[in-house]
């Protein structure tokens, strides 16, 4: 009885600490007026026609979806390569300083990421610093961890050096072994490792406002000038953040999953 | 020489692992279609000698031969050796049908062939129903054996099988260990499997290398390896066995504890002569089959009055049609094997003399 109790508070607690905030931000979104009362008044879809009738927000979620398109795709084939290369070649000591670089982008802020990208990519007559591409360097930095860890445990599991040594012996080529076997099998760590990076660069705000200049500016560094402008077109451009999020997440994990059925199909 | 087109030759091979001999100065000829074991405990070597001839690892000194063809140099894809893995490591995104054609598609074998081939191979294997299965579908013992399809469907010259059954249970196997052997049969394939089960290897081996400690121990028929060891470890890792060490008195005489045994044989035996005929320190052997009951069934053969052993039984096992009884003589303790169904059955404290041939004995 106390023991469900306790879930039930736990339900309730996890509830108005994740969910009410994002639960708020949408009716406030419809909202007309939303100042001195606790829920707003009024309906309205005019915040969203503003949204999109500013080019800024339009172009900074294009950007967005770019960025974080790509960072997905580029951390896939990084990641791949190289957790191939350290489980066939790797010894124990590779490994282990293998583990302590994925642990680096985790363990140093991205502000200090940040101020470090500034440093380090600004000279006079020549400067990253304001394009999407230096971001996009940024966001695969930053994301990588969460890529690699996830196949590191799928090559793990399918017991891959048996694997392979299974297609050496069958005569397979390294490309056919790889085409065939290594990626397909891999799958399911890239889904997981696409559906965490995705999220994490479509969101990411410290290392964008750091980054990026007028032109490359992200969703999250617009959004956060979007409180400046009114309540209720905060609320529409934070909603429309979490729903691109949440579909394209959607979108990702059904694309992974028809494509593994196509391969186990094929 | 005849009989080496897709035989398989160690000669003088060494591995060596940091400052260790993983395999150590062994020499061994597989002949064509032969079907050879190589047993021997954890870490002597036979899964690196198997790893050898694969190609995975590649010899510090010595020459391995396929077909009378030197391998030094050859890569792996290009020895056609098909290989069976203890894990199957069949691959988890292939079905059974696509797993078996997948060596010939990599080869670029004609369709319509690479079809007939793989069919063929999966009902030769008991698989051709659950050709569309995917591994995890599939049983360990169906998977190992759609493993074992695929290994033959390159038509490889050499067929490598490391420790294959030994994630599988007891029931599976043995029907499955007779099923390779069938099959190898069938086929005719020069056959390489290493085990560390030596009852697997007596039963299913043309011949049989015994390893120890990176070097071979002893090379034989299962019957020659089961009837005469060369060494004592020999004599205790293939079968049980009763080691009495004592004193080879020449002439055919051994002394052990106060007893006198005439070992020599009688008539003529299937043994090789006993190596120690010096008089001197010396292991005498014999397996608990031959130590019979004195007194039960004695009456149509002819005993050695020398050769009866009085002693205590302190413990019995029953083993279904034999019942493998704890003889304790002097305070040594013998095993023998009794038919369960002969005469009365014993009891731990029951007195027993037991008495053996003096051609079933066997010098060390």
């Amino acid at each position: 009885m106390l023991r469900r109790a306790f879930t039930v508070c736990l339900i309730l607690l996890y509830f108005s600490f994740v969910l009410a905030p994002i639960l708020l931000m949408m009716i406030g979104s419809l909202g007309e007026k939303w100042f001195g009362t606790l829920l707003p008044t009024g309906f309205t879809l005019d915040w969203y026609a503003q949204l999109f009738r500013k080019a800024m927000y339009v172009r900074a979620m294009t950007m967005s979806l770019w960025i974080a398109a790509l960072t997905v795709v580029i951390d896939g084939a990084i990641s791949i390569l190289t957790v191939y290369a350290v489980h066939v070649l790797g010894s124990r000591r590779i490994r282990a300083i293998f583990d302590f670089c994925l642990l680096l982008p985790i363990a140093i802020p991205p502000v200090v990421m940040g101020l470090g990208m500034i440093q380090a990519y600004n000279w006079k007559g020549f400067s990253l610093v304001g394009t999407w591409q230096l971001l996009l360097g940024a966001h695969i930095v930053y994301t990588l961890p969460f890529m690699m860890r996830p196949l590191m445990a799928n090559i793990e599991m399918i017991r891959w050096s048996t694997l392979e040594e299974a297609c050496v012996s069958l005569g397979a080529s390294l490309w056919t072994t790889i085409r065939r076997v290594l990626i397909p099998n891999l799958l399911p760590g890239v889904v997981s490792g696409a559906l965490m990076t995705f999220a994490m660069s479509l969101g990411e705000f410290q290392l964008a406002v750091m980054v990026t200049g007028s032109r490359s500016q992200t969703f999250p560094v617009v959004l956060y000038q979007a409180f400046y402008v009114s309540t209720g077109f905060a609320c529409a451009a934070t909603a429309l953040l979490i729903l691109t999020s949440l579909l394209s997440l959607v979108g990702l994990a059904l694309l992974g999953r028809s494509f593994s059925e196509e391969i186990a199909g094929s | 020489m005849n009989g080496w087109k897709n035989g398989v030759e160690l000669i003088a091979v060494s591995k060596l692992y940091g400052n260790t001999y993983a395999v150590r100065d062994v020499s061994l000829a597989v002949r064509e279609g032969e079907f050879l074991s190589v047993v021997g405990p954890s870490g002597c070597g036979k899964t690196t000698m198997l790893r050898m001839i694969s190609g995975f690892a590649v010899p510090d000194s010595g020459e391995v031969r396929i077909g009378g063809e030197p391998m030094k140099g050859v890569p792996v894809r290009e020895r056609r050796v098909g290989i069976v893995f203890q894990n199957y490591a069949l691959f988890p995104n292939m079905t059974a049908y696509e797993n078996v054609a997948f060596g010939m598609e990599a080869q670029n074998w004609p369709k319509a062939r690479i079809e007939n081939k793989a069919a063929e191979l999966l009902e030769m294997v008991g698989m051709g129903d659950r050709a569309g299965a995917y591994p995890r579908q599939l049983s360990g013992g169906q998977q190992q054996r759609v493993a074992l399809a695929r290994a033959l469907a390159i038509e490889p010259r050499v067929l490598l099988l490391d420790e294959p059954l030994s994630a599988l249970d007891a029931k599976v196997r043995n029907t499955l260990r007779f099923e390779i052997k069938r099959i190898q049969r069938d086929s005719g394939i020069t056959t390489v499997y290493v085990t560390h089960d030596q009852e697997e290897a007596l039963s299913i081996s043309d011949r049989v290398a015994l390893m120890r400690g990176g070097m071979l121990e002893q090379v034989g028929t299962p019957a020659e390896l089961y009837a005469a060891p060369v060494s004592e470890f020999a004599a205790d890792f293939i079968g049980v066995n009763n080691i009495l060490r004592g004193t080879y008195l020449g002439e055919g005489r051994f002394a052990w504890n106060g007893r006198v045994f005439v070992v020599e044989a009688q008539r003529e035996s299937r043994q090789a002569t006993p190596r120690g005929t010096a008089p001197g320190p010396a292991a005498m052997t014999v397996r608990p089959e031959r130590l019979v009951p004195a007194g039960l069934d004695l009456k149509d053969r002819r005993v050695d009055p020398f050769n009866v052993l009085e002693g205590k039984v302190v413990g019995k096992v029953f083993l279904g049609p034999l019942t493998r009884v704890a003889l304790s003589v002097d305070g040594e303790m013998l095993l023998m094997d009794i038919l369960s169904a002969a005469g009365e059955p014993l009891n731990v404290g029951d007195p027993l003399k037991a008495y053996f041939d003096a051609s079933d004995a066997h010098l060390l």
